[in-house]
Formats: structure tokens, C-alpha cells, sequence
């Protein structure tokens, strides 16, 4: 089965278009409290009134530390909305997510919040750009195109006496000692 | 998420650790495992490309969110899997799945305002779990811990290697 390119090429095509299938129907869900799905900040301020009482999830930057007040992401104009009993020092400035009960239109009574330090964006953008660096370096090094068989399939490792001796259906040698490079 | 690196080592520890009862689980199958570290995030092209823009395209609902959960990263092993000749099918899969879930795992624990984490476990279900709040992708604690596993594992392994060699 799936053996033939066309086979295969079908398959790769029925693949994409499942995981399309998939972006659609999550995107039917709404929310669920039950499963501790809530509403948003893009959701609840088109109109917040009909949000009053609802436990919601509003995320923007701290513009205000004592009362904490924050200035909603994705607002325009910005809404500031204030945040009732954060138990814990926050700063100016820091990207901030706070779960709560929705009290009036401009207060939430918060229930749990995190935190983004200033760079912290910066930080997970960067070190994400090296592990791709990293994985498709390997990939290169590690795997070649067999154009005959139309696919990938891995390198067999820089010879080791036991390559040399026998090799096994795989490239024997990967992974076994000697081979340095098993990492 | 924790950051892309950090997902990358959750990854390699995770198969190098295995590889020593799965001896086929060589270097080419640990990179595959680290590819598949990364598969969960290619949800993050909705940072670039605004889920509005293609509702409005194709006139259907539609979020990049799914492609986080646990049933995309399944069809992605898939596509890994046809993506290599027939005879690489069943272990590039295997190698792609171990990467995969250590990264849906890890994912699964970091901190949010609600204390659920997401809908890992989707379409199986839409539950968000309870998450211990270990990690922030925002802050390198992810990145320590897998550090330090990943080299951990390839110390242990190198040790193991040599012991193998000089039984023979």
C-alpha cells in the first residue's frame, strides 16, 4: 500500500488536506467552560456586556502598577481594563494574560495571571530560529534524496571497520562503537 | 511552547534514552525525532498569517490552533512518513512520534493564567488539562532543563557505547 509515487503524491495530498480539515472544524468550536475553554480578549470586546459575570481571558501590557491596569492587545482604541486582586508584584511595561470573572467593562476580577518579561518574545523567537538551524542541519547531514526509490532515507555513516566488514541492510555502523558522531 | 531549542533537546534525550532499548534508534532517527520536536509549532504561522484573512478567503471558519493539538501532530507523522522510501516508513514514523509527543508533553506544562493547559488530546478530546506551570516559553527555564537532560543522555550513551565495544 502507498507504495507507487502516485500512491504516495494521493496520500500526501489527503494528508494536507485533513490537517485544512482540521484548521476548519477547530476553527467551529467556540468556547467551553466546562473543558476550561474561555472567551478571549478578541472575542469578549467588541462587546464586553454581554461578557459581565463570565470568567474570560484578556491578555495586553501593564501600563499601570498600583492599581495594576492593563491596555488590551488587539484593541483598537486601546481599552484599558483594571485587574481586581493580583496577588503578585507586577511591573510596567510586561505583556501580561490574566484569567478572571468579568465584573464591569473596565475590571477583572482576576483569578490567575502570567507573566512576559521585556525581551521574553525576543528570547523564544531566537532560540526557536536556532533549533530549526539546528534540526535542518542534522536533517541535511543525516538524511539524502534517494531519487530512485523517490523519497528520503538516511545516510549510512562515515564507515567503520564494522561497515567495512558487513554491512547490514541500515549502513550498519550507525550507532555502534566508534562511530563518533553518534549524537 | 517551550522555545523551539529547548523542544529540540526534550526531543533527543527523550530518543537517545530510548535507544537503548530500540537500538535502531540511530543518529539519522534521533534527527528525524528532533524534526518531529518541532511539528507542533507550525501553529505558529498563525502569528505571520492572521486566521481571519483565510475565514475570509475561503469563507469557512477556520484556526491555526488545531495544528497544535495531538491529532495534527499525528497526521504530520503521516506526512513524514510518506515523505520517505517504503522501507524507512515504519521507524522515520516511530522516530517522528517520539519527538512529537515529548513536544505535546512539554507543551502541556507550561504556565497559564487558567492553571488548564490546551487541547492537547484533540479531536480525542477538547479538554484543556490541568498544567503544573513548570516553564514560560518566554524564559530560558525550558531551555536549562532540556540542556541538561540532552547532555545527560549523550554522556550516558557515549558510555554505553564504549562498554559495548570493549566486551567484543
Amino acid at each position: 500500500m502507498f507504495e507507487s509515487r502516485v500512491e504516495r503524491g494521493v496520500g500526501l495530498v489527503a494528508l494536507l488536506g485533513a490537517l485544512f480539515g482540521l484548521c476548519v472544524w477547530y476553527g467551529t468550536l467556540g468556547t467551553d467552560p466546562a473543558s476550561w475553554v474561555f472567551p478571549r480578549t478578541a472575542q469578549v470586546f467588541p462587546g464586553p456586556e454581554r461578557y459581565i459575570g463570565r470568567r474570560v481571558v484578556l491578555a495586553g501590557e501593564v501600563v499601570s502598577v498600583d492599581p495594576v491596569v492593563v491596555s488590551l492587545a488587539g484593541t483598537d482604541p486601546p481599552v484599558r481594563v483594571l485587574l481586581d486582586g493580583v496577588d503578585r508584584p507586577v511591573a510596567a511595561g510586561v505583556r501580561i494574560r490574566a484569567f478572571g470573572v468579568l465584573e464591569s467593562e473596565g475590571t477583572l476580577r482576576t483569578l490567575g495571571v502570567v507573566t512576559t518579561r521585556p525581551g521574553g518574545f525576543v528570547y523564544a523567537a531566537t532560540a526557536s530560529i536556532v533549533g530549526g538551524l539546528v534540526v535542518i542541519g542534522r536533517l541535511l547531514r543525516d538524511w539524502r534524496v534517494d531519487l530512485g526509490g523517490w523519497g528520503l532515507e538516511p545516510r549510512a555513516s562515515p564507515p567503520s571497520l564494522r561497515a567495512l566488514a558487513g554491512a547490514g541492510e541500515d549502513g550498519a555502523g550507525t550507532g555502534e562503537a566508534g562511530d563518533d558522531r553518534d549524537a | 511552547m517551550p522555545d523551539g531549542l529547548a523542544h529540540v533537546l526534550f526531543a533527543y534525550a527523550a530518543c537517545t534514552a530510548l535507544s537503548w532499548r530500540y537500538e535502531w534508534l540511530t543518529t539519522p532517527y534521533r534527527t528525524a525525532a528532533m524534526a518531529g520536536g518541532l511539528i507542533p509549532d507550525i501553529s505558529k504561522i498563525g502569528v505571520f498569517v492572521d486566521a481571519w484573512r483565510v475565514r475570509d478567503a475561503i469563507g469557512l471558519p477556520f484556526s491555526f490552533d488545531a495544528l497544535e493539538t495531538g491529532g495534527a501532530a499525528a497526521v504530520w507523522v503521516a506526512v513524514g512518513a510518506l515523505l520517505v522510501v517504503p522501507r524507512e516508513r515504519r521507524r522515520t514514523a516511530g522516530a517522528l512520534a517520539v519527538g512529537a509527543t515529548t513536544h505535546l508533553l512539554t507543551d502541556a506544562m507550561l504556565a497559564k493564567p487558567t492553571g488548564h493547559s490546551y487541547a492537547v488530546a484533540w479531536p480525542l478530546t477538547r479538554y484543556y488539562f490541568p498544567t503544573p506551570g513548570l516553564f514560560k516559553s518566554t524564559e530560558p527555564g525550558a531551555l536549562v532543563v532540556a540542556l541538561l537532560l540532552a547532555v545527560g543522555a549523550w554522556l550516558l550513551d557515549r558510555r554505553r557505547t564504549r562498554a559495548a565495544a570493549a566486551e567484543r
